[in-house]
């Protein structure tokens, strides 16, 4: 079975100033479609960076990102933002909305960035909400909703477009427990559905709930050594 | 592109109303301002064009030396009456007698602004020919007569002799007076005086009909106490091609005297003009440079407050070039709107100062106004809009 997504050997180096902060350090790892893999860690140890180099949002030092075969560390920034907008689908800890569009019109955008036709944009959002069961609050602003609900429409943001690979990093953290168990049973069922998801986490329970956990620490899987 | 830039301008009220109020007042004053210019240059051009056709000029005494420039009419001149006298019988063969007349001008009420003709001026002439000072396109002035009255119906009023106590206004001229109707009594320099006749140019660009107090030349001479004496003789020759051979026979014939014509005016104005129209171009672009300020400000502000929001946008999948339009496309509809604001509030002030901008303001001015100010905002947001452009998902993201 092949891969959805595949890191070999990433490196990821950031400079502050003249001094170099590895945040990664060599790490292979492969998410194969279906799978429901949780990212585990200290603070620190590169959860987020590997998250953003396997969802194209940035580029590894050294290493090679394949994406579905391809390989996507030295493309254009114009390309990966298409892979962005049309195959990844990014749940984040502070739900990142757009203040100044309704929770419709949120999902609504994200389906025209990923290039749905006018006609299917409403359809697709309205079943996304309805799947995280906020049916009823289409023309609220993000501001009107509570911490959990503002989570859901992040999720049906990211889900409406049928995503092949969904990435959430820490879904939970910002959230209590009840609604992190809520956010967590939506996982689940995408999972159940067919969903390739990729999560970072802190917290052990939610952890526990994907098929696989994967373990980071100081920039590499734990218990791998640095590759030289 | 232009929906999201629509919502993303109302996420601050306050601030988007005040910086659309601040660039429509400004540009308020550039409608004004070309408004004004459009008027002086359509009305002087109107005039000089009314008598070269018609083969006018004047000729009045040489200008003290040291002054600049000429005026045209030459309101501020004077001539020995018995001088324009000795003219006329000089070159008597080659003018139209009966539309040449010594003329003296007293300027009753100034310009309304800079360069443009006298609201009221008193025109003393001939008091059978009042037709060789307004031309032939001046007609009577409903609004100086009850309606449907019959007098209407003829032609221009006329004195009924050389010294009678009377005048015919022009519309413009009439206004300074509180609009007297026909037969009612107007007092000039003392003098109270029967208006015979109220009578408006073919449109509001036509000065030499709107803004004349006539009167007969005995009369505006005794009221202005000027006995002797005229500022110029209006001469009209019989061949309008021929203005400027008639003209070098006077100055041959008679010592002393300038002969004033069109042409030679024309370039003095147009000196006078072009002074003012630098001056209010430097004001209109002050204006739009300050505009574009503005708004590259307001749309560096708004990057750096949705820094967030437009990391946020590029990781779910929007291009930098949906960022940039986005951003330039905001700033396109505040400079679009501030322009059509604009429009409303210089008709607000024009209500309150009465400079008359509806009758003169020409609907290209207006649109060029609006084009301008929408394309120039669109261009100032374009380094802050590249600026967003370079913001990283990932930075973007990291800071919560
Ligand atoms: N833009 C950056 N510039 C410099 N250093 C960075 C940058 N981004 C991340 N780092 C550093 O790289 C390391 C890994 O960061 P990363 O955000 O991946 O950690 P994390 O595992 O997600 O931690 P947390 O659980 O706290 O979110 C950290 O030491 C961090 O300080
Ligand atoms: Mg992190």
């Amino acid at each position: 079975m092949s891969s959805m997504v595949e890191g070999t050997d990433l490196w990821k180096i950031y400079k502050l100033d003249e001094v170099e902060v590895p945040a990664l350090r060599g790490v292979t790892l492969a998410l194969d479609r279906g799978d429901f893999m949780a990212l585990t860690g200290p603070s620190g140890c590169g959860k987020s960076t590997l998250l953003h180099l396997l969802g194209c949002l940035d580029k590894p030092t050294r290493g090679n990102v394949r994406f579905e075969g391809q390989d996507v560390s030295r493309l254009g920034d114009r390309k990966l933002t298409q892979i962005r907008a049309e195959a990844v689908g990014f749940i984040f800890q502070t739900f990142h909305l757009l203040p100044a569009l309704t929770v419709r019109d949120n999902v609504v955008l994200q389906l025209r960035l990923a290039g749905i036709g006018r006609s299917e944009r409403s359809r697709m959002a309205e079943e996304a909400l309805g799947t995280v069961g906020l049916e009823h609050r289409l023309r609220h602003r993000p501001q009107q909703l509570s911490g959990g609900e503002r989570q859901r429409v992040a999720i049906a943001r990211a889900i409406a477009k049928k995503p092949k690979l969904l990435l959430a990093d820490e879904p939970t953290g910002n959230l209590d427990s009840k609604m992190g168990a809520e956010v967590a049973e939506i996982l689940k069922r995408l999972h159940r559905d067919g969903q390739t998801i990729l999560m970072v986490t802190h917290d052990p329970g939610l952890a526990s709930q994907a098929a696989s956990v994967v373990k980071l620490r100081d920039g590499l899987i734990d218990g791998a050594k640095p590759s030289p | 592109m232009f929906d999201l830039a629509w919502k993303n301008m109302w996420q601050h009220k306050l601030r988007t109303i005040l910086t659309l109020i601040g660039i429509a007042v400004g540009l308020e004053l550039v409608i004004l301002l070309t408004a004004i210019l459009d008027f002086t240059e359509r009305s002087m051009d109107d005039e000089l064009a009314k008598y070269s056709g018609a083969g006018q000029f004047f000729v009045t005494s040489k200008p003290l030396s040291g002054s600049s420039g000429q005026e045209f009419p030459p309101i501020n001149n004077t001539l020995r009456e018995d001088d324009a006298d000795r003219i006329v019988v000089a070159v008597r063969d080659r003018v139209d007698e009966s539309r040449t007349t010594p003329v003296l001008f007293r300027e009753l009420a100034g310009p309304p602004f800079p360069n443009a003709p006298s609201e009221a001026l008193a025109v003393g002439l001939h008091h059978d020919k009042v037709r060789a000072f307004v031309g032939d396109e001046a007609r009577l002035d409903p609004d100086g007569y009850p309606a449907g009255d019959a007098r209407l119906e003829h032609g221009l009023p006329e004195f009924s002799g050389p010294e009678a106590k009377e005048v015919i206004l022009g519309d413009v001229a009439a206004g300074v007076f509180d609009d007297p109707n026909v037969g009612s009594q107007i007092t000039v320099a003392g003098q109270m005086l029967l208006v015979v006749g109220r009578i408006r140019g073919e449109d509001e660009f036509d000065r030499v009909a709107s803004n004349p107090i006539l009167m007969p030349l005995r009369t505006a001479q005794e009221i202005f106490q000027q006995p002797a004496s005229v500022s110029a003789l209006l001469v009209t020759a019989r061949q309008p091609g021929a203005v400027s051979q008639l003209a070098e026979e006077i100055r041959a014939q008679v010592s002393d005297v300038a002969v004033i014509t069109e042409a030679e005016i024309a370039q003095s104005l147009n000196d006078a003009l072009g002074g003012q129209r630098t001056f209010f171009n430097i004001i209109n672009w002050t204006v739009y440079a300050v505009a574009a300020i503005v708004v590259a400000i307001v749309m560096i502000m708004a990057v750096a407050e949705r820094t967030r929001e437009i990391g946020t946008l590029r990781a779910i999948g929007a291009s930098q070039a949906l960022v940039l339009g986005t951003i330039v496309a905001e700033a396109v509809i505040i400079g679009l709107l501030g322009g059509l604001i604009s429009i409303p509030v210089a008709f607000l002030l024009d209500s309150l100062v009465g400079f008359g901008l509806r009758e003169v303001v020409e609907v290209a001015s207006l649109a060029q106004v609006v084009l301008l100010a929408t394309f120039l905002s669109g261009a100032a947001a374009f380094l802050p809009a590249w600026r967003a452009t370079k913001i990283t998902p990932v930075e973007a993201l990291r800071y919560e």
